[in-house]
């Protein structure tokens, strides 16, 4: 059909510009997938594979067809302080624990509903300490568990899974929700060609997540039902660095957080699941090193978990008839180890026990209310740590800070210790919790403590490093 | 709600799509989305019950110049009819009184709710009469100050006959809702937003690659720099006593320019792409203002729209008001120099008391702003002496490098005026001062540091700020020598774009994991 | 009076505020910053001394100083005004 120049060249113009248009669209996408093929790369070699919570989520998915009727949810506090087998063999329960590291209270929410649904279990642990109360929004765990539990999902259950992380009220209104489409920021491995080759390694290597974990948790050991543990022990020389406040700094608990459990709460309530709150054990100076903030804001959660009728449990304020940990059980100021879980969970067998016979647990434990009978419970001397004065002479004092119970009669020694290892006593064993320095002394200052009447080198020391 | 973040990302989504939607159907009233988007943003990121105020702020600045439009009028007529030259005089300068009135009565409630949400409590407090600067638990606005200069410069500008005022009280509301400037600014005169506001805008007419590009530079800014260094800076100035090493105090506030620079610059460049998605252009508000040459270069570079705000309606009529010309004339007397700067200094003096006042009524926010002032007005009346120096050591062999010294000396004196800024304690700000310079102590620095709390963690991953602010110090001096540097980057080869925006977006992602609160500056945990 | 009111003479009034300067060419003086508020100033003083007339607040805007020509036709304006 014949056609003027006219028509074709505004046909050409009309034509010219979408063209243009197409060219931008076109490469709008390219930019895109080099975005999403950037991403997916970096998450592959970056993010941890073989982390706890993956290991968690797949071995629940293999137990789909397994009996179980209790579910440990909560932070790595709740996952190395109960031993499923210990419980199950005392209580003939058939327990699985899906606490994880860092759990967030509304993941443990999560988990429980999904052990509710899958399995109608009858009994649900909540394990927590102060920080799963008093710290907010660890976006990292939040991306590890949501991730982790959409591996083994299908594709629209996953993309709904994430989307609701993305949505829910910590992510929604922050960064967080747009950086966590790029999750390999929030659990990666540590950032040095080493790490990052031994991870895509274990990747490619057909490991499944299991085996990974253990290459990847140096020391971890899996012993079946979601729980896993480590061997180590505390160094209580090292108290000081180990308290919760001297890593995580103190703060009142968030309302947010005890909003979180209350929800736990209500879902076991309308499901008629039994829930038990406990606070899991820590060494007492742990305990001690939140001072009165400890009592005043557990009694908040203990009132909030009582009025919801459940129950609640502090394993730290036990009767020692009930439960007393050695100074071995714990793998740091924060966590038990194998055998220390072990031990927990024989004891908390009988409180569990009791529970079933109808009895007050509450009977079996010091209140919040009586605090200082908790305190003059303590008979042993928990860990020493020091402080250094330099006075405006230059004067250098070392004062020891003890956590004990209000009845421990403590007296301090101080030597000199300097970079060979040869020691020297600046003051000799007194009920003075400090003391001078003489001038010049370079090395450390080795601060021990005993109850007086002892004859002991020492019960617990700390070493002081001195000015140079 | 942060900017950067899912949920503003789908307000936009939404706000954009129901703009050019309704922008097709009923062109005419494709304003009133805006409107609607801008309260809808308001009551979200603010608190709906404050909303009352800046409802009363645009009302006031509604109702006044449409009065003094019809005072106009009608002094006018009463001209027109007047039958000599003496009732002429007359009526005009009795309708000017009455004008004058009217705009003084619409200020102060402007101006004086301002001022009592801002500054009742804490003068209360300053008095002693006060428990906290907040016990009178005042809610102050989102946005207040800010509306509240726009609102105003909207009042004097239809005062000075300007513009013909808005007849539309939703229009008006809508100019100063605009939801882009009511977190930060800027503040935009209504003579540039007005139109582009209220007029039809094409989805088509928008640079989407731009605003994008300019919405990434402002969050690489805010949380690759700011957010990183804020936790660092909050610890060495919450530690200040006597015994403060120079050396931290100098740390800290030279993390703190970083840090304010980005958080303020950043932020303004993410509320202004947001504006051009809708085709709105606002106000620019830096322009690379750690390049400037003197002081007052810097304040024609920082917050731009204020300090523009502050010249228009403070500096330019004090300087020209009778009593600064009659002082202009007395000091004359001692030579035509000091005549011309005499009153351009005392203007100066005012416009940074009100500035730092703006800023908040602490004393240390006045002493910030009268150092400004202080140093402005002193290099304005000795410029004829630093003039002959710069003659007697003739600088002008060497241009380059003589802006360059210029650039590094406005910076360190801007430094110093942080002082006053950050440290919330006029005393406390004097003591950094001296041991900045009587007791520098680089030796204490770390052992100081790790005692405040400033984790080994937190230093290590600085690195990821020192990258950011390289960037943004190539990317602005780019700028400066005139580069389109978004067009150039908009020009790459969309593969190398990919890659390029990957590296900003990580860098991005990575530090915002960073600055969560229960991190811990724990850059890897294995959960 | 009105003889002085030039292109050249206003020009020369600018020239001693602030040299350097291509009057006689440039037409955004102010909205390309080569006049900042304290040259404004000074001219504003020296148009007083020079032509005997004050320029008011409201007429300090870019428009009226961003060139030799805009300046003469305020200060013009405002001599009419005045007288």
């Amino acid at each position: 059909m014949p056609t003027s120049k006219g028509e074709r060249t505004a046909h050409a113009a009309r034509g010219a510009v979408p063209r243009s248009r197409r060219r931008k669209v076109v490469e709008t996408f390219v930019v895109l997938a080099v975005i999403v093929a950037v991403n997916a790369l970096c998450s592959f070699a970056l993010e941890q594979y073989g982390s706890l919570s993956s290991v968690m989520w797949s071995e629940y998915r293999a137990a789909a067809g397994e009996r179980v009727d209790t579910v440990v949810v909560g932070s790595s506090t709740a996952q190395r302080a109960f031993d499923p087998q210990v419980l199950d063999a005392d209580l003939g329960t058939a327990t699985f624990s899906m606490a994880t590291p860092a759990q967030q209270l509304d993941d443990s929410y999560t988990a429980a509903r999904q052990a509710i649904e899958d399995h109608h279990v009858r009994r649900v642990i909540l394990g927590v300490d102060y920080e799963s109360l008093s710290l907010e929004n660890w976006a990292g765990s939040h991306v590890a568990f949501a991730r982790a539990k959409m591996q083994g999902e299908p594709l629209p259950q996953a993309v709904a899974d994430y989307w609701g992380l993305l949505v829910s009220p910590v992510f929604f209104g922050r960064a967080d929700s747009l950086c966590a489409l790029f999750p390999w920021g929030y659990n990666h491995v540590k950032l040095d060609p080493g790490s990052v080759a031994d991870n895509v390694r274990e990747r490619l290597s057909g490991d499944n997540t299991l085996e990974a974990a253990k290459v990847v948790n140096g020391g971890w050991t899996y012993y079946g039902r979601g729980y896993g543990n480590y061997d180590d022990v505390i160094d209580y020389a090292r108290a000081r660095e180990s308290t919760s406040v001297a890593l995580h700094g103190l703060s009142d608990f968030k309302e947010t957080c005890l909003d979180q459990v209350e929800a736990i709460v209500r879902l076991c309530r309308e499901n008629g699941v039994q829930l038990v709150v406990v606070v899991t054990p820590r060494p007492a100076f742990n305990v001690l090193a939140y001072g009165e903030r400890y009592p005043g804001q557990m009694a908040r959660l203990q009132q909030l978990v009582e009025d919801e009728g459940a129950t609640f449990v502090d394993a730290n304020l036990l009767h020692a008839e009930t439960y007393s940990p050695q100074d071995a059980d714990f793998g740091d100021g924060e966590h038990l180890n194998r055998d220390g879980a072990a031990r927990f969970s024989r004891a908390f067998a009988t409180v569990l026990q009791a529970l079933d016979a109808g009895q007050d647990v509450s009977s079996l434990s010091h209140s919040y209310g009586h605090w200082d009978q908790y305190l003059a419970s303590i008979r042993q001397i928990s860990a020493v740590a020091s402080r250094l004065d330099v006075g405006d002479g230059g004067d250098v004092t070392v004062t020891a800070q003890t956590y004990t119970g209000t009845d421990v009669q403590v007296e301090y020694r101080f030597l000199l210790v300097d970079k060979d290892g040869a020691t020297t006593l600046i003051q000799d064993w007194s009920g003075s919790d400090s003391c001078n320095v003489p001038r010049g002394s370079r090395g450390k200052v080795m601060v021990c403590a005993r109850q007086v009447g002892s004859t002991a080198d020492y019960e617990r020391y700390c070493m002081q490093g001195l000015p140079h | 709600m942060d900017l950067l973040s899912l949920s503003f990302i789908l307000f936009l989504a939404v706000s954009l799509a129901a703009y050019y939607l309704v922008g097709r159907i009923a062109p005419r009233v494709q304003w009133v989305v805006l409107l609607a988007a801008s309260l809808a943003f308001y009551c979200l990121v603010g608190r709906w019950q404050t909303l009352a105020y800046m409802l009363a702020c645009a009302a006031v600045t509604w109702a006044a110049p449409l009065a003094l439009a019809r005072m106009d009028e009608r002094r006018r007529a009463e001209r027109a009819s007047a039958p000599d030259r003496a009732a002429r005089r007359a009526a005009g300068a009795a309708w000017g009184r009455r004008r004058r009135a009217v705009l003084a009565a619409a200020l102060a409630a402007c101006l004086g709710i301002l001022a009592y949400l801002k500054y009742w409590n804490v003068l209360l407090f300053e008095a002693g009469l006060a428990a906290s600067p907040t016990s009178l638990g005042l809610l102050l606005p989102l946005g207040v100050s800010f509306y509240t200069f726009q609102a105003v410069s909207y009042l004097v500008d239809a005062y000075n006959g300007r513009f013909e005022p808005q007849r539309n009280f939703a229009k008006h509301l809508l100019f100063v809702s605009w939801f882009p400037q009511v977190i930060q600014g800027p503040i935009n005169r209504y003579a540039d937003l007005g139109p582009q506001l209220l007029g039809y805008r094409g989805a088509r007419s928008v640079r989407w690659g731009r605003a994008a590009l300019r919405f990434g530079y402002g969050a690489l800014k805010k949380y690759a720099i700011a957010n990183m260094l804020a936790g660092t800076v909050d610890k060495v100035f919450s530690g200040v006593a006597p015994d403060v090493p120079g050396s931290a105090v100098a740390f800290g506030v030279l993390l703190y320019s970083a840090q304010q620079y980005g958080d303020f610059s950043g932020g303004i460049d993410m509320v202004r792409a947001a504006s051009a998605l809708f085709g709105v252009d606002m106000a620019e508000n830096f322009r690379r203002p750690y390049l400037s040459v003197s002081l007052a270069d810097f304040w024609r570079r920082w917050h731009v729209t204020l300090g523009a705000w502050m010249r228009d309606y403070v500096f330019f009529p004090f300087a020209v008001s009778r009593p600064m010309r009659a002082l202009g004339a007395a000091a004359s007397r001692l030579g035509p120099h000091l005549g011309r700067t005499l009153p351009a200094c005392a203007a100066n003096l005012l416009v940074f008391l009100l500035v730092g006042l703006w800023h908040g009524a602490e004393p240390h926010y006045v002493a910030w702003g009268l150092y400004n002032g202080v140093v402005i007005a002193l290099s304005d009346l000795l410029a004829p002496a630093f003039r002959r120096a710069r003659e007697a050591l003739r600088v002008g062999a060497w241009p380059r490098a003589h802006r360059a010294l210029c650039v590094v000396r406005t910076f360190l004196v801007v430094n110093i005026g942080w002082y006053f800024d950050r440290v919330y304690d006029l005393g406390d700000s004097l003591l950094c001062l001296r041991n900045t310079f009587a007791d520098f102590a680089p030796q204490r620095l770390a052992l100081w540091l790790s005692q405040a709390g400033v984790r080994d963690s937190d230093l290590k991953f600085m690195v990821l700020p020192a990258v950011a602010c390289l960037f943004v110090f190539v990317v602005s001096l780019l700028q400066e020598n005139g580069v389109d540097v978004a067009g150039r980057v908009l020009g790459w080869n969309c593969v190398v774009r990919g890659l390029f925006y990957s590296a900003v977006i990580g860098l991005i992602v990575v530090t915002c994991f960073l600055t969560q609160d229960a991190a811990g500056g724990f850059m890897y945990a294995n959960f | 009076m009105d003889d002085d009111l030039t292109l050249d003479h206003m020009i020369e009034l600018l020239e001693d505020v602030k040299g350097n300067v291509d009057y006689e060419n440039c037409t955004a003086l102010v909205d390309d910053r080569v006049l900042d508020s304290f040259d404004i100033l000074s001219i504003i003083s020296s148009i007083n001394d020079e032509f005997d007339v004050s320029v008011p607040a409201k007429d300090i805007v870019p428009d009226n100083f961003n060139s030799a020509q805009a300046m003469l036709d305020m200060v013009k304006r405002l001599v009419d005004e005045e007288g």
